[in-house]
Parts: C-alpha cells; sequence; structure tokens
C-alpha cells in the first residue's frame, strides 16, 4: 500500500515538473515560426499556434473545434488523410513531404510538412502533430529558376549556332541540338566523351595556337576553321570562352560556332571579282597609257621607215649595207604590228559587235566634233545614260554617227542653225515596229536632226544610195549615208529620214539593245544596196518619212 | 605641172620624210608646222594637194580640213594619223567624212603613200 501511494509531496513535485514541462512546450509551441497544428485522427483541430495564425489568416477560436480542411485544398486533404490512414496502419512514412494549405483570404500558402502522430502510453496514435513551413518565397525563386532555365534552353536549342561545353579535358558537358545536327551525332555520343571534329590540315595549327589565348585574359579566343560536318567540309567560326572559378582555374571551355560557307564563299566571289575588275582597269591603263604612247611612237617609226626606205635608193643592192638597210625596215615593220597589237589588245571591247555604253561612245565623237564646229553650228545633245548594251560594236557606232552629224553639218551650210543628238532607250510599239520591219524588243534611238535645208522627198528616197549625192563634183563621195545603212541594217536596226524643203532634216537610227549575237557585219560595205527601188513603199508610211527594207 | 603638195605636221622629221619621198617622185612639196600656218601657206600658193596629219597642237587636223574645204575647195586631202591619242577611239574613219579623199595609217610604207598620192591627184 505503501509503495502505491505517493507522498503528497512527490505529487506535488510531479506535478510541478509536469506544468514546466508543459509551460516550456507551450512556449515553443507558441513561439516557434512555423505554424504547428494539432489534430485529431478524424482531423478535428485541437490545437493552434501564432505562427499559424499569421501564415494563414485565420484565429484560432475560428479553427479549433473544425475540421482542418477548413484552411487546407482538397488536394492536401486526400494527402493527409492518407497519411493519417498509413500512420495507423503502421506504415513508416517520409516525415516531410510537400502540401498546399489556404490563407484566409483564398490564397494559396505552398508549405512543407512535417507531420507525426502523437502516441498515447502504448504507443497508439491519437492525434497527428504537424508543423508546417511557408515556402512561397522558395517556391517562386525555384520556379525563376526553372522559367529562366527553360527560356535559355529553348535559346540554346532553338539556335542554328552551334554550342558545347567541354571540360579541361575536352571530354562534352554540354551539347545543343544543332551541334549534334551538324555532326550527325547523338547527345549521349558526345557528353562524357571528348570528339574533335576533322579539322582541315592548313587550319590546325592556327586552332591549336588560338586555343592557348585561353589561358590568358580575357580568356575569350575567335577562331575559323574548315571542319568536317555531316554536310561535307564548312567553314565554321567559333568564340571560345574559358569559363573560370575563383581561384582561375578553367571549370569548362564554352564554344558557340557559326557556319559562314556562305559567307566565305561570297568573299571569295568578291575578291575573285575584284581581282577581275583590277585586271581589267590595268588593262584599260595600258590601254590609255599605249594610246598615249602609240601617236608619238608611230611619228617615231615614220621617220625610222621613211628615211631607212629612203636610204635603201642609194645603196646598191647586194651589198651588206643594203642587206642590213632591209633588217632594219623588217624590224620597223614588227614593231609597227607590235603598237598595232597593244592597241587592239588593250580596247577589247572593239573585238566584239557590241556596245555596252553607247552613251559614252556618243559623248567622245560629240566632244571631238564640238572642238571644230564653227560658232554658226548650235550643238544640242540629250543622251540618256541608261542606253545599252546596244548590238554594234565601237567603231561602227562611231562611223555612224559621224557621218550622220557630217550631212547634217553640210546641210545647215553657211548659214548655220541647230544639230540636235538624242540617244534614248526605246520600246517601239508594235505599229512603229510593224512600219520598220523590226523584231520586238528593245531598241537604242540615236536622232540626228538638223535645222538645214531639208530634202525634198526625191531626194529622201535616194539619199541612203551609194554614190548618191547631192554636193557638187569633188565634194563628198556619196557614200557616208549608204555606209551608215549598211551598219545600221548590218546589225539587225532601221534608219528613217524625215525631213521638208526649209525645214530640215531628221535621221532616226533604231539599234537592238541586247546581248543578241547578231550578224553584225564585220565591216562595212556599202555594196549592200536597198533591196527595194525607191517608192515601192507598201506600207502606207506617211508621207513626210520613207524607208528602205533591207 | 608638176602638181604641189603642202605636208603639215607637227613633226620634223616626218614632214622631212615625206617630202623627200614625194620629191624623188617628181612632186614638188611644201611644209608647215601646223594649221594655222599651213592655212597661209595655201594663201599663196597653188597647193594641189594637202597631206595633213589629223592632230595637231595649234589647230587640230579636222578643223584645218574643213577650213581647207571652205576656202580652198580644190585642194584634195589626205588625212594621216598616229592613232591612239583620244580616247579609245580612232579618229581615222571620220577624217573621210569630213573631206579627205583618201586616209592613211603611220607609220606608212612609201609605197602606200604615193600610191594614195597618185590615186587622189588623179580624180
Amino acid at each position: 500500500m505503501k509503495d502505491e501511494r505517493k507522498t503528497k509531496a512527490q505529487l506535488l513535485a510531479e506535478l510541478q515538473a509536469l506544468r514546466q514541462s508543459e509551460e516550456q512546450y507551450r512556449q515553443l509551441f507558441e513561439s516557434a515560426n512555423d505554424a504547428i497544428v494539432i489534430f485529431t485522427l478524424q482531423g478535428i483541430v485541437t490545437s493552434v499556434n501564432g505562427g499559424l495564425e499569421v501564415m494563414l489568416g485565420w484565429s484560432r477560436e475560428e479553427l479549433i473545434g473544425q475540421h482542418y480542411r477548413k484552411f487546407v485544398p482538397p488536394a492536401s486533404v486526400v494527402l493527409g488523410e492518407e497519411r493519417t490512414r498509413r500512420f495507423l496502419t503502421g506504415d513508416r512514412l517520409p516525415s516531410i513531404f510537400a502540401a498546399e494549405m489556404m490563407h484566409k483570404d483564398g490564397s494559396v500558402v505552398p508549405v512543407e510538412a512535417r507531420t507525426r502522430p502523437i502516441r498515447d502510453n502504448e504507443g497508439k496514435p491519437v492525434a497527428i502533430q504537424g508543423i508546417y513551413r511557408d515556402i512561397t518565397a522558395r517556391k517562386q525563386a525555384e520556379e525563376a529558376l526553372r522559367e529562366s532555365e527553360q527560356r535559355y534552353r529553348g535559346l540554346v536549342e532553338s539556335q542554328q549556332d552551334l554550342i558545347v561545353r567541354v571540360d579541361p579535358q575536352g571530354r562534352f558537358t554540354f551539347v545543343n541540338d544543332a551541334y549534334g545536327k551538324k555532326f550527325a551525332k547523338q547527345r549521349e555520343e558526345l557528353i562524357g566523351k571528348t570528339f574533335m571534329p576533322l579539322v582541315h590540315e592548313d587550319d590546325l595549327a592556327a586552332t591549336f595556337a588560338v586555343m592557348k589565348g585561353l589561358e590568358v585574359p580575357p580568356y575569350r579566343v575567335s577562331l575559323e576553321q574548315r571542319a568536317l560536318t555531316a554536310e561535307g567540309w564548312r567553314w565554321l567560326a567559333w568564340e571560345d570562352y574559358a569559363i573560370r572559378d575563383e581561384h582561375g582555374q578553367t571549370l569548362e571551355i564554352q564554344a558557340v560556332g557559326r557556319d559562314i560557307t556562305d559567307r566565305k564563299q561570297a568573299q571569295a566571289e568578291r575578291e575573285k571579282l575584284q581581282e577581275q575588275l583590277f585586271q581589267a582597269r590595268k588593262l584599260e591603263a595600258l590601254g590609255t597609257l599605249a594610246g598615249g604612247v602609240a601617236h608619238d611612237f608611230n611619228n617615231i617609226l615614220s621617220a625610222i621607215m621613211g628615211f631607212t626606205e629612203l636610204a635603201t635608193d642609194e645603196v646598191p643592192e647586194g651589198t651588206l649595207a643594203r642587206r642590213n638597210l632591209e633588217e632594219v625596215l623588217k624590224a620597223s615593220r614588227r614593231a609597227k604590228a607590235l603598237v598595232q597589237q597593244i592597241l587592239t589588245f588593250s580596247r577589247p571591247s572593239q573585238q566584239k559587235h557590241q556596245s555596252p555604253q553607247p552613251q559614252l561612245i556618243v559623248e567622245e565623237v560629240l566632244t571631238f566634233l564640238r572642238a571644230s564646229l564653227p560658232p554658226t553650228i548650235e550643238l544640242r545633245q540629250h543622251l540618256d545614260q541608261t542606253a545599252g548594251p546596244v548590238a554594234i560594236n565601237a567603231s561602227q557606232l562611231q562611223q555612224v554617227l559621224t557621218n550622220l552629224c557630217a550631212n547634217a553639218i553640210q546641210a545647215l551650210g553657211e548659214r548655220g542653225g541647230v544639230m540636235e543628238i538624242r540617244l534614248q532607250q526605246t520600246d517601239l510599239d508594235d505599229l512603229a515596229r510593224a512600219r520598220e520591219n523590226l523584231n520586238p524588243g528593245l531598241y537604242m534611238k540615236l536622232t540626228v536632226r538638223d535645222t538645214g535645208c531639208g530634202m525634198a522627198p526625191m531626194i529622201q528616197e535616194r539619199i541612203f544610195e551609194p554614190f548618191f549625192t547631192t554636193r557638187p563634183v569633188g565634194e563628198g563621195n556619196g557614200l557616208g549615208l549608204a555606209i551608215v545603212h549598211g551598219i545600221v541594217t548590218g546589225c539587225g536596226g532601221e534608219i528613217t529620214v524625215a525631213s521638208a524643203p526649209g525645214e530640215g532634216t531628221t535621221f532616226e537610227v533604231y539599234l537592238p539593245i541586247g546581248d543578241s549575237e547578231v550578224a553584225a557585219a564585220p565591216g562595212l560595205h556599202p555594196s549592200s544596196p536597198p533591196a527595194e527601188a525607191p517608192g515601192g513603199d507598201e506600207k502606207g508610211a506617211l508621207s513626210d518619212a520613207t524607208h528602205f527594207s533591207h | 605641172m608638176t602638181p604641189l603638195i603642202l605636208v603639215i605636221d607637227d613633226e620634223e622629221p616626218v614632214r622631212a620624210v615625206l617630202r623627200q619621198m614625194l620629191e624623188k617622185e617628181g612632186y614638188q612639196v611644201e611644209e608647215a608646222p601646223d594649221g594655222a600656218v599651213g592655212m597661209s601657206v595655201l594663201q599663196d600658193h597653188p597647193i594641189d594637194l594637202l597631206i595633213t596629219d589629223l592632230f595637231m597642237p595649234e589647230k587640230e587636223g579636222i578643223e584645218t580640213m574643213r577650213e581647207v574645204r571652205k576656202s580652198f575647195p580644190q585642194v584634195k586631202i589626205i588625212a594621216m594619223s598616229g592613232g591612239g591619242r583620244m580616247g579609245k577611239l580612232d579618229f581615222l574613219p571620220m577624217a573621210e567624212s569630213f573631206g579627205a579623199q583618201r586616209t592613211l595609217a603611220k607609220p606608212f610604207e612609201r609605197k602606200e603613200l604615193l600610191e594614195a598620192v597618185r590615186a587622189v591627184l588623179a580624180r
């Protein structure tokens, strides 16, 4: 009996200790920042700490006696009930799990939860204690990081650029899709392994040399190399960057590469064109030089050849001196041919039956003419800068313009007047083409107009006839306009004349524009007279214009 | 009457060569170093044929030719040129259009010269 009954003092001491313990617990319970809830196995809240009140905005009076679903969203309720069930069946559970609770204002608070059963003396669960930590901030940070990583990954993966990272031993730690595709390798084949695509042997030395730059500030290098990719040899441009730790050790090397094959090709082509242009300019300069020298050179040659020829008269045949003089002449002829060659060689446009910029030729002729015109004649010119290339070679165009101008000057005579030259690109309308017997397309139209005496219809009809001339005997040979006609029609063009006595004359020359390999007459042959007799004009032409078809 | 030929060229050796060649052939020769002097020679002498270079400092050959045609229309003309000089074009073909009966490209051989002179004087 004595053992069963504790003394009053003992009981008091135990009670005191219990109260102290409870007090300590209560203080801990209240002062904890985390939210603490104690609820029955059925989920009814029996106790709530200040931390919970702060976290969820509820006061304890509102929650005690309520089921915890009042402040826990359904999914977490399910979770909680599952856990309680398993506590009861004696399962071991991880003490920490993620869950959600609801603030009084309805917002969700993500929490890290620790729940454990409170057991009685026999170890049977009688209640559940839950400690909950608000992880909103952490979750937000995690979310931000995930988003950022996704964006980065999205960027990296959608890049055409090749992005890789390797460790200091050259093993891949990161490879983007583009790189894998470029070298036809799967990511798995590369990560953790070293792989060096085949680099062109000419670029190897440069590549290694440049990599040394990663060991010194700014720890960045750029290089270009040819590498063998899945599509064959390509030019790649790399930007490499050494990622270093706080001790200056290289952790990783990041490399971003770009296929610059197209750019390199364009560059090579541009260089080729520049070279061609340079050569063409050299040739042109040579031509100009040759042209400048030729005149004087030919004068000198004239003296050499001329005097030598005269000297051979004084020296009897069969003598050594005579033979030597013959040699001098032979050499002079060779010199003459050489100068000719240089001149022709440096004037390539002369050999083609095409003038790419006819307006330049016209300008040159007119400049020359202007200097030798009498003051009574006013020369007007309107040259379209876009005309060309025209299917006529330079010297032929020169001849045509010269002859037409000579004709105009002669028509203007003593009284003078206006001589007008026009050069334009024109697309003849159907009617005009039919009249002129020409093929469809673009034409260069050269107009030479004078305000001179004009021509009567009878004269107009014959104007292109060889040897037909209105000039007095001894003046002119009547071939000028015939030559023009021959050249123009030989190039696939046409020439028309419109005139009236006292009202001046207008010649219009149409020449095809384009790359046509028109069978242009290599020389001028006035022996090709107009095929139709004058007056055989069946096309109902206007009375003041006639034309001859060839 | 032996034909009288006027040679206009700014190069003295060229004039000398032509003079010798023509005189040997029996022609009479006058000389001028440029068009201006040439015109005054034409005033003072009954020139039958003018042989002139196309490019000369004082008066370009074409201009001289034009003046000669105007003032001395009976004078026949042969134009010569060394090529080059002005741009890329050869202006010899133009000379024909301006009244030259024949053209000669330097350096020409004696027989070319004499043949041209003969032909032109014969017209």
